[in-house]
């Protein structure tokens, strides 16, 4: 028993990850109507900056503020030079260009790390007793830290008029445009947010996972399945998703090694089969 | 110039001919034209139904480890082994192929993924079978018996033109289906599925005979493949395969008969020059490619073409 609560607290942690990079991807997804391949890329070399952030400075929590901005400003920069040049054109080749991009930063990171796994040492060491379990402290405040996150986010999108302006986008980007609103400034705002997500999951994962350039495409086929068994474009279903997913392979673990990385995909067919368009995603 | 258009299939068999001799080494010819068989099966759905796969490395792999173990542990007839791996790629097409048809767009390009990954980590748990992460070991290359004489595939060039026999074989075919009426229902397909649908046609049975004739092609491909390299590494069914191909692809131009061929030399002969001289030639082919997807959408046998067309005024020649 003690040894399935461990588990299932292993899979919310790495559920809130999932998470956090579920939610960019959705949201670029549902504005720009763009499958973004680099995301697992902003992901692992945000990763890769904390580490060498962190190695330098001797600062991790100074990492996990500064990385995840310039990880925006990144995403901002990606959009404005050359994502914007494809929104006219089909959707088949803003997924090889965001593809393209994802490949050239993954040789980056080899060129500049090399090829060998690197860990970070351990942030926030010591356990906290939870009365009927003891946990990593690092861990406890990763979830807190990203349900936080992930809280302020809903706000925002949900209760401001920034947030309005979002949603009213992912209906119909055309009117919005029309009612007089800079819909390429939101556009360009929303894939530097995405981003933003990203190097925030980047960042909190670098302490508890060990660092390889492939990294980024691993994460990014996980992410895929929590987006699309959550619904594309939907905010509840990246959070349902996530911590399906983090569950799922937990809990797989322990009956069947093997089989955690196959579980996912297994569900996501058949969730699929029985709902087309995700648990919560609309046609 | 018109008899270039009547006569392609002629000059495209001696082209290939002599491809061969103008290359730095024969086996990099070998390679080109296995590589574009295997471009060529995954064109089938980009270029007539529009159905981009990130699944083709598994069924390359299917092929090549398919080959492999049957070569391995019952040591087959090479034409045997290559029957049954293209029936062992068509397999795995079928399997994926009944759920990945029934979505289209990106989620199709999502679920192929899907089943790439799965196809990854089967292989790679299969110890016993396939080696897992050490690779199939072991492969030979058997001798072709034809009766009175026996053809030595253990020579370079031989064995190139038994290859370029299945090749030529291949784009045959693909070159007959896309002249013949169901090839028109596929680009029809493309362009408008519901229209489609309307007259009549059952566009997901289409759909999923055209995965299956690409899974039984790309099956092939892995098969010549285990037989060329002799040893299969479970990194050919990776994610960054599947990618490659779509690269390839892009590179030579889907829309074009001859783009995924073209591709896969353009590729293949970038990286031999390239790997030379910097370990992280990758980086350079990403930069290419992100140029081709923002302005040469087309590819190099689109531009080709569209130069022909507007010389010699013939039509396209797919």
């Amino acid at each position: 028993m003690a040894l399935i609560i461990s588990q299932v607290l292993n899979g919310i942690t790495l559920g809130v990850i999932y998470i956090l990079l579920a939610l960019g991807l959705s949201i670029v997804f549902g504005m720009l109507g763009i499958v973004n391949f680099a995301h697992g890329a902003f992901y692992a070399i945000a990763a890769y900056f904390a580490y060498t952030f962190t190695m330098h400075l001797g600062n991790f929590w100074l990492a996990l503020v500064v990385i995840p901005v310039l990880m925006g400003a990144l995403g901002i920069g990606v959009e404005f030079s050359i994502l914007r040049r494809m929104y006219d054109k089909e959707p088949i080749y803003q997924i090889l260009l965001t593809f393209g991009i994802a490949f050239v930063v993954q040789e980056v990171i080899t060129i500049f790390w090399d090829p060998m796994a690197k860990s970070l040492p351990p942030q926030l060491p010591g356990i906290i007793d939870l009365g009927f379990m003891f946990f990593p402290k690092y861990r406890l405040f990763l979830v807190v830290l990203t349900s936080g996150i992930v809280f302020l986010a809903w706000l925002f999108i949900e209760k401001t008029k920034y947030g309005s302006i979002i949603r009213a986008g992912t209906e119909n980007s055309p009117m919005v445009n029309c009612l007089g609103i800079n819909i390429s400034a939101v556009f360009t705002f929303v894939f530097g947010f995405g981003a933003y997500l990203a190097g925030l999951a980047g960042v909190l994962s670098a302490p508890i996972r060990s660092l390889k350039p492939y990294m980024g495409w691993e994460i990014l086929v996980t992410t895929f399945v929590v987006v699309v068994i959550g619904g594309m474009g939907s905010l509840s279903g990246a959070l349902i998703g996530g911590i399906l997913i983090g569950l799922a392979q937990c809990l797989t673990s322990l009956v069947w090694p093997i089989g955690t990385n196959i579980i996912i995909f297994i569900l996501m067919a058949i969730i699929l089969l029985v709902r087309p368009y995700g648990l919560l995603g609309r046609t | 110039m018109g008899w270039i258009v009547s006569h392609q299939f002629s000059i495209l068999t001696i082209v290939l001919i002599f491809f061969p001799f103008i290359l730095p080494y024969k086996a990099l010819a070998t390679n080109i034209i296995i590589f574009g068989l295997l471009v060529m099966a995954f064109n089938i759905l980009l270029g007539f139904v529009g159905l981009l796969s990130f699944c083709h490395a598994a069924l390359f792999g299917a092929g090549a480890y398919a080959m492999g173990i049957l070569l391995v542990n019952f040591k087959v007839h090479i034409l045997l082994g290559l029957l049954m791996s293209s029936v062992v790629g068509g397999l795995v097409a079928l399997i994926f192929g009944t759920f990945v048809i029934q979505r289209v767009g990106i989620y199709f390009g999502l679920l192929t993924l899907a089943f790439n990954q799965i196809a990854y980590f089967v292989i790679y748990g299969m110890r016993n079978l396939t080696g897992g992460d050490s690779g199939l070991r072991g492969i030979f290359r058997p001798d072709l018996p034809l009766g009175f004489f026996t053809l030595p595939l253990g020579s370079e060039l031989i064995f190139y033109y038994f290859v370029l026999f299945w090749f030529l074989l291949s784009a045959f075919l693909i070159k007959r289906m896309a002249d013949s009426s169901f090839g028109k229902v596929l680009r029809g397909i493309k362009e408008n599925e519901m229209r489609a649908e309307a007259i009549g046609c059952n566009a997901k049975r289409f759909k999923l005979v055209a995965f299956v004739l690409s899974g039984i092609l790309a099956g092939l491909a892995g098969a010549l493949f285990a037989i060329y390299v002799k040893f299969v590494s479970v990194d050919i069914v990776g994610f960054v395969m599947s990618g490659e191909v779509v690269m390839m692809a892009l590179l030579g131009g889907v829309s074009s008969f001859y783009g995924p061929l073209v591709g896969s030399a353009i590729f293949l002969l970038i990286s031999d020059i390239l790997s030379g001289y910097w370990e992280r030639w990758m980086l350079l082919m990403g930069l290419i490619f992100i140029l081709f997807v923002m302005f040469f959408r087309e590819g190099v046998c689109g531009w080709f073409e569209d130069l022909f067309e507007k010389y010699v005024g013939k039509r396209k020649m797919i």
